[in-house]
């Protein structure tokens, strides 16, 4: 379920200003939108679906409570994601001591699904793409999952990770390089689908 | 401004802008992108394969959310706010119907949803795995006198048989692909080493990984058989599964053309071997699906003769249209899917066929 940041981007935004000043229904509308979003994203960082559904409930109840403290934020979701992940990372390091923000896995398996990849020719260039993706360092694949998934644009995937512009780009750039080694090879398969 | 004409696949779909229109659905760069295509129609087939594999992305695992989970996660919270300050209460007592209201229309909006979902795919034929759709769980009742065709959402066909009922969600999201089965019914499994497929038949679970075979499950006092075409599948005692989830049951393991029979008196299962190979075994169906410039009409008669499904096609324009094909492995689907693409037909599955149209070839086979 997406959050479109494209059109829909000015509704949540005065959904976000309303709920700021107190209002309810507001804060029931940004729940309800946000709430599968996040634990899709959530259960990336930690396989235990109660443990990310708490600390779903948290960063709601966080929200309303501290609200008069937060300030007014275009990057709703950017900020409930960050939120979100920084408490799921607070929650693990009480279990196990080694983990760091850094080096936590992500899991995410990229998968190419379309009508058009069914012939034999196609379903190669599927898993060849598909194998680029999944093979990408843990913090570019929380990148590529936040830009392409999510639709979340550079800046927010800053304010998500707590990343500097710089280092968003640098590790998108190491991912670019990474698909263009092999995508050298894909290209030549991609010439023989067609349209 | 940059320079779009030096772009490859692998720079389109990672651009910002090319994304705002793919994914954002941004109205101004969907403008810019088609007045680009126009201007630049030989850039068109890289921008479409770039537009193809970001529209395909999905990312597992899914993490579904039930409606329900999501509503505790929502009440937990309101409860917090509500222990936390008393003053608001009451209010959000008030906002609670409100959202049971919304709730309600909501389920409403998925029942219908569900229904056109289900409408859609009998005359389709065909529904695409989303990422982020919703399961509903689909009931199919063969009340006719034929097999029918059943297409699931992992690409796996099933000859549901007369007076079968399949139940199946309408998206896979768990870590297998369970389904529900009462009546016989003949599979053909896509390979999902991840996600095993389970075939729930009264007291018997048969579980695979991508394979054929058929499970018969008719009328409460008879036995319930499995029989395997091909691969291997594990056939269990369903009742003991639950009862012993947690001790290792151990399961009968089957393998092409041999058969389990689970005895309802006794709740024993048996194996045996078949004496004779089945059609659809790979040693079989690799002779007798291997077609060289067999006419179409020919190639449709052993299809329907072997899934005993009613397939429809002129006779006339396309009867004598050549095919050459090795079908052997292929789930059905696949099957007419393949021959229909030799001869440039569409084909369509209802309730009680498969409809297959086209205008028919220039040559006919050489018979030699």
């Amino acid at each position: 379920m997406h959050v479109k940041t494209g059109k829909g981007f000015v509704d949540v935004r005065e959904l976000w200003a309303s709920f700021l000043k107190g209002d309810e229904e507001a804060y029931s509308c940004l729940m309800r939108k946000f709430t599968r979003p996040l634990f899709n994203y959530g259960i990336r960082f930690s396989s235990d679906r109660d443990l990310v559904k708490d600390c779903i409930q948290d960063i709601f109840f966080d929200l309303w409570t501290k609200r008069s403290r937060i300030s007014e934020t275009a990057y709703v979701q950017a900020y409930l994601f960050k939120s979100l992940r920084l408490r799921i990372m607070r929650e693990r390091t009480k279990w196990e001591q080694t983990e760091t923000l850094d080096n936590a896995p992500f899991l995410a398996e990229f998968n190419i699904e379309t009508r058009l990849i069914e012939e034999q020719s196609n379903r190669e260039l599927k898993e060849r793409v598909q194998k680029v993706f999944n093979s990408l360092p843990q913090r570019q694949k929380e990148i590529v999952y936040l830009r392409f998934y999510e639709n979340l644009n550079h800046d927010r995937i800053c304010t998500v990770m707590g990343l500097t512009k710089q280092s968003v780009y640098n590790l998108l750039q190491k991912a670019l390089i990474k698909m263009r080694k092999e995508w050298e090879i894909v290209t030549l398969f991609l010439m023989l689908i067609n349209w | 401004m940059v320079n779009y004409l030096t772009y490859e696949v692998e720079d389109f779909i990672v651009d910002d802008f090319f994304i705002a229109w793919v994914l954002d659905e941004d109205p101004q760069a969907r403008h810019f992108w088609e007045v680009w295509l126009e201007e630049h129609p030989h850039k068109k087939g890289v921008v479409m394969q770039a537009y193809t594999i970001l529209k395909g992305l999905y990312i597992k695992p899914e993490g579904y959310l039930s409606d329900a989970e999501i509503e505790e996660i929502h009440d937990k919270v309101r409860e917090r706010i509500t222990d936390a300050c008393d003053n608001s209460g009451f209010r959000f007592l008030l906002m609670r119907s409100r959202f049971w209201l919304s709730a309600a229309a909501l389920i409403l909006v998925l029942l219908t949803a569900g229904i056109i979902v289900y409408l859609k795919r009998d005359t389709a034929g065909s529904v695409m795995t989303a990422g982020n759709q919703k399961p509903v769980t689909l009931v199919r009742e063969n009340k006719g006198q034929k097999p029918v065709l059943v297409y699931l959402p992992d690409r796996s066909s099933v000859v549901l048989k007369p007076g079968g009922v399949l139940e199946y969600p309408s998206v896979f999201t768990g870590k297998s692909r369970d389904i529900r089965l009462t009546g016989d019914a003949f599979f053909e499994v896509t390979t999902d080493s991840k996600r095993p497929f389970i075939v729930h038949a009264g007291e018997v679970a048969v579980k695979v990984l991508g394979t054929a075979f058929s499970v018969s499950s008719a009328g409460r006092d008879k036995n319930i058989k499995v029989v395997v075409n091909s691969g291997k599948v594990a056939v269990f005692d369903n009742v003991k599964l639950s009862a012993e989830k947690k001790q290792k049951h151990r399961p009968v393991m089957l393998t092409a053309n041999e058969e389990a029979v689970f005895n309802r008196k006794d709740t024993a299962i048996v194996k045996q071997k078949l004496a004779k190979p089945l059609i659809l075994s790979p040693e079989v169906a690799r002779k007798m699906f291997r077609f060289h410039n067999a006419s179409f009409a020919d190639v449709i008669a052993k299809l329907k003769e072997v899934y005993g499904v009613e397939i429809l096609f002129d006779e006339e324009t396309m009867g004598s249209c050549p095919i050459s094909a090795t079908l052997s492995t292929q789930p059905l689907y696949e099957k007419v899917k393949i021959i229909c693409e030799a001869v440039n037909a569409g084909f369509t599955i209802t309730d009680t066929n498969i409809t297959i149209e086209g205008k028919g070839c220039t040559q006919s086979p050489d018979h030699n």
